[in-house]
């Protein structure tokens, strides 16, 4: 067995019982990364202190002091969570340079537990893209093939994880951005429910949409990073104070088998769909049939409009974020003769083309006389998107349908049509919208390239949904 | 003409912390620039604002104070503009569900000022412009502010300074804010027009900004009607625009800014959630509420038989109005207690530069040194003097009194005065020939006798009645 | 509004330069993406309300306290600073 196939809970043992060095765990990492960080670009930064930190970590074993429990596990973590002291980049230029002044709150608690940060990694420029191609640090390739997109945004933290360059890692989900390169790197990805995990500290692309979840190579570790990261935080108003399960104990220590209600909605495995992806799929869900799991067609019939309800609500937002890059206070600065004129060319400079296409959009889509015809019409369509999944789940448990609409695509293919970008989305958007937890699982590949599916589960289901796919990683072989 | 004047009124709130951050909201020129700062106010990426629930009972009872219909759902919106005091490139403030509406501050004449709404909203950062660069001080970001928008009832300078000075007192009265215009606290922008009397239509309206004292409000609106009106005689239009208040030159200028678009694309705030403001929560805040300035004023007239100056310059105050009424309490005399309060009370206090609420001098020692004024066991200029003393010592009058035998004779100065006259009847005979001059010399017996205890100008108009009789008999 | 024309208003209500090229690039883009955004017009939204947060979360308030900063690492970031002030050019 490699260093690399062991979850965090054994290293957690391993560690404690003095089987292990954190340092050699660490170090093993490293060494992944100086193999292939080159090829794949999956980080922007590493922690020249972490090896540093791992044998500070040894010699208080040596000691015999008591470490915190997770102590000397390297996480990779995207490059829009602040680490003190660390640079943020988000991947503009704009930020080139910016030293975070603060630890982000799941830093903090992760922290607190002794995991180490390796590095920071690759995304598309704030956030906004489905390749990781929109990245002023260029973009990252998928480890299955070189040639090919991670998927996006969290396409850095993707490969990280799965071509065994940190433990896991965190990314940010504002429309599909943890799941869509879970999927297309063949890794586990959760984005939780909204305001299940606090968003501070992460740069907020669109606030109403963002959540912060892990993705790892086995559902052990997404439940583990879970219960550490999810809990109200006093600094987040729009974090939610239900209790945080156990989701280790809960899909771990009742080994109770639970039935499971599945609702497959046709929108979503209809046209569009293509039959590289549905093949893997569809094999999979024999194999739900087989387990005698209820699983049933359903509809919910305003899909078609969550797509631009998206792309307006979060264009919106962005604009409204990303006007605090303005040269005054940090980040890159171009000069023009007055306040005005350097503000135009700092951001008409440093920021990419796909933030710039975003921000206009969005300022648009609020701008007098559209506001009404865009933004509030797209928040209106999401009340009636988020009515179709509180129809669903009161017959259903999950709410399964494919994570993305194709195979990785190729690197370049589709940056130049924006549109065609944002269509790659159509299968994520929703939980986002509805603020529901939605989970990427590997199920296979096709031509050599993974295939993932999406559970979509009600409010603060999480712990059974970590259940399920536990149950799936366990049993299902194709 | 006839003149219609709007105004928009920002209150800076005397909360301990700013409104989404747990920095000090103080920014004073004692704190050094950029310290009372964090992630939050600065805008930092990744930041998030958490809002200061005492804003909004302080807003809640400015709304109750002013009759304002309170929303009972409320949310925050972001305005989005560029500006390098405003850190994240939008305030965080109120537009489509504000704190509350409707609502008016009733002037002297009885005439209801109304209010078009009350919302709560963030201060931005302080600019200080040096030879073509500008200096930016983040303390003052975040710092609260309720902003107070009237309809277009106002109708003269006079009434805009007046409804603005309830507006200090009323904010002051709840100890929410300084109210303070000079020092920012309190913040006004104007809307006025002209039209020709009687017309329906309103006129063009201009709005004045940076008005930065109640003497300059009135400056501003004064200049700006003879403006307007001379224009609209001449046949000219007046345009819409923003006009700066120029103190030095004493007028309005037009900004002269190149036509820059303005559109705020408010939108709520998706990082803040809203707030619903229930009876249990406005009944805890109302506990707060106390009687207004314009009531106070009534009652002192009407209870008090005082004078609408007097009883103006007492409810300017609260601390001066509480003060005048205990005394009144334990002695009485409320006309002459006022009097005291704004005479001389009011220049003791400009003498010294030290405010009746910083002084030693409690309501106990006034009445005390007043009663004893009132029996007739000290004279006035003794009052006046141990007044003073009092004031910066927070001596006991009775104890002063007693120690140093400042009391006069039992009935007063009259015995005293008779026997002079009668001890100098030569002098007496001189003066009523017409050496009037000796009236100094009597008086000065007078003061030795007493050792400077009595009041020469009370003991002068004794001497001349006593004197004038005296004359009459020996004609 | 010419599409350009709208490109060019929301890029100075964004306070973004933008080169003639992405002006036209972009003016192309929009009407397509907008076209595509016309789709919402499908639905009848006239009773629905509109989301402003996805939980039903109220009233989150904290106490009012204050507490002592640490301003150096923020001012430490500053492209422009002079002692402790932020320096921008001028405003006008």
């Amino acid at each position: 067995m490699k260093i690399e196939d062991f979850s965090i809970f054994e290293f957690s043992y391993l560690v404690k019982k003095r089987q292990i060095r954190p340092s050699i765990i660490v170090e093993h990492y490293l060494k992944n990364i100086e193999e292939k960080n080159d090829e794949l670009n999956a980080f922007i930064s590493i922690n020249e202190n972490v090896l540093d930190e791992a044998k500070e970590l040894d010699a208080r074993l040596d000691r015999g002091e008591e470490l915190p429990v997770y102590a000397g596990i390297p996480l990779a973590i995207k490059d829009n969570i602040n680490i003190d002291g660390m640079e943020t980049t988000c991947a503009s230029e704009i930020l080139r340079g910016y030293k975070a002044t603060y630890d982000a709150t799941v830093i903090k608690k992760l922290r607190e537990k002794g995991f180490l940060f390796i590095g920071k990694t690759n995304l598309d420029e704030f956030a906004m893209g489905s390749s990781t191609e929109f990245s002023a640090f260029g973009p990252s390739r998928n480890p299955y093939n070189p040639e090919y997109v991670t998927g996006g945004s969290s396409g850095g933290s993707a490969a990280a994880v799965a071509a065994k360059m940190a433990q896991a890692a965190l990314g940010s989900d504002t429309g599909g951005s943890i799941r869509l390169p879970a999927s297309f790197c063949g890794v586990y990805g959760l984005k939780p429910t909204y305001g299940r995990v606090s968003r501070f500290g992460l740069v907020a692309y669109a606030s109403s949409l963002d959540q912060i979840g892990p993705l790892a190579r086995n559902v052990e570790d997404i439940a583990i990073l879970l219960s550490i990261i999810a809990g109200w935080d006093s600094k987040d108003s729009t974090t939610s104070n239900m209790p945080v399960s156990d989701y280790f104990e809960y899909v771990f220590e009742n080994r109770k088998k639970e039935e499971y209600r599945i609702a497959l909605p046709e929108e979503y495995w209809g046209e569009g769909l293509d039959e590289k992806v549905r093949e893997p799929l569809e094999e999979f869900i024999g194999f739900l049939k087989m387990n005698r799991f209820k699983v049933e067609r359903v509809s919910l019939p305003h899909t078609r409009y969550a797509i631009p309800a998206y792309y307006i609500i979060a264009t919106a937002e962005a604009s409204s974020n990303l006007g605090r890059f303005d040269g005054v206070r940090y980040g890159r600065r171009k000069m023009g003769r007055n306040f005005r004129e350097m503000i135009e060319n700092t951001r008409g400079e440093f920021f990419g083309e796909e933030v710039k296409r975003r921000i206009l959009l969005g300022t648009f889509a609020l701008s007098t006389g559209y506001y009404e015809d865009y933004y509030l019409k797209a928040q209106k369509a999401r009340t009636l998107i988020i009515n179709d999944f509180k129809n669903i789940f009161r017959e259903f448990d999950f709410v399964l349908a494919p994570t993305s609409p194709t195979l990785p695509f190729k690197i370049g293919e589709k940056i130049d049509d924006p549109l065609k970008m944002y269509l790659s989305d159509i299968y994520t958007v929703s939980p986002n919208l509805a603020g529901l937890p939605a989970l990427n699982i590997p199920v296979g590949t096709s031509d050599g390239l993974p295939v993932g599916i999406q559970l979509i589960g009600n409010y603060f289901s999480e712990n059974r949904m970590l259940k399920f796919a536990y149950f799936v990683e366990k049993e299902y072989r194709r | 003409m006839d003149v219609v004047i709007g105004l928009e009124v920002h209150v800076q709130l005397k909360t301990k912390s700013k409104i989404f951050c747990t920095c000090s909201a103080e920014y004073t020129k004692d704190v050094p620039p950029n310290t009372h700062i964090c992630e939050v106010c600065t805008g930092q990426p990744g930041a998030l604002p958490v809002f200061n629930k005492k804003v909004l009972e302080y807003g809640i009872l400015l709304a109750l104070a002013t009759r304002g219909k309170i929303n009972a759902v409320i949310r925050f919106e972001r305005k989005n503009y560029f500006y390098p005091d405003l850190p994240k490139s939008y305030q965080i403030s109120q537009y489509r569900a504000p704190l509350s509406l409707g609502g008016y501050i009733e002037l002297k004449s009885g005439k209801k000022i109304r209010l078009e709404r009350i919302h709560m909203e963030e201060d931005a950062g302080k600019l200080i412009h040096v030879a073509g660069e500008t200096f930016i001080d983040f303390n003052r970001a975040g710092v609260p502010l309720l902003e107070i928008v009237t309809k277009p009832d106002i109708s003269s300078p006079e009434e805009a300074v007046e409804f603005l000075m309830l507006l200090r007192e009323t904010v002051r009265y709840l100890g929410i804010s300084d109210g303070d215009m000079e020092e920012g606290s309190l913040r006004c922008d104007a809307n006025i027009s002209v039209k020709p009397e009687g017309q329906k239509e309103l006129g063009t309206k201009v709005e004045i900004k940076n008005i930065n004292s109640f003497k300059f409000v009135k400056r501003a609106l004064e200049f700006e009607i003879e403006r307007q009106t001379e224009l609209l005689r001449e046949g000219g239009k007046v345009v819409q625009e923003t006009r700066l208040f120029n103190e030095s030159k004493g007028i309005t200028e037009s900004m002269r800014t190149k036509e820059e678009a303005h559109d705020y694309r408010y939108f709520p705030d998706p990082d803040l959630v809203p707030i619903e403001i229930n009876e249990d929560l406005i009944e805890e805040v109302k506990k707060g509420l106390v009687e207004l300035p314009i009531e106070k004023y009534r009652r002192f007239i009407r209870d008090y038989g005082l004078t609408e100056e007097r009883a103006n310059i007492l409810k300017s105050d609260l601390y001066l109005a509480n003060f005048f009424e205990e005394t009144v309490k334990k002695i009485g005399q409320p006309e002459k207690v006022a009097n005291w309060l704004t005479v001389e009370i009011t220049g003791i206090s400009r003498e010294l530069g030290i405010e009746l609420k910083d002084s030693k001098l409690a309501p106990e020692r006034f009445s005390a040194l007043l009663g004893l004024l009132f029996e007739g066991r000290i004279s006035r200029a003794v009052a006046k003097k141990l007044l003073k003393r009092i004031y910066e010592t927070g001596e006991d009058p009775l104890e002063i009194v007693e120690k140093e035998g400042l009391t006069q004779s039992e009935g007063g100065l009259e015995p005293l005065v008779q026997k002079i006259l009668e001890a100098h009847s030569e002098q007496v005979r001189q003066y009523c020939k017409g050496k009037e001059k000796l009236i100094s010399f009597f008086i000065g017996q007078a003061m030795r006798e007493t050792r400077g205890t009595a009041d020469p100008v009370e003991l002068k108009k004794m001497f001349e009645e006593k004197l004038k009789d005296a004359c009459k008999s020996m004609d | 509004m010419k599409d350009i024309e709208l490109v060019r208003y929301v890029a100075k209500l964004s306070a973004i330069k933008l080169t003639e090229e992405e002006e036209i690039k972009f003016s192309k883009q929009f009407a397509k993406i907008i076209e595509y955004f016309n789709t919402l017009n499908e639905l009848e939204l006239g009773d629905v309300e509109p989301v402003f947060s996805v939980l039903p979360l109220k009233n989150v308030m904290r106490t009012d306290s204050a507490e002592a900063k640490n301003p150096e690492k923020i001012l430490d970031n500053a492209p422009d600073r002079e002692e402790n002030y932020f320096k921008t050019p001028k405003t006008i």
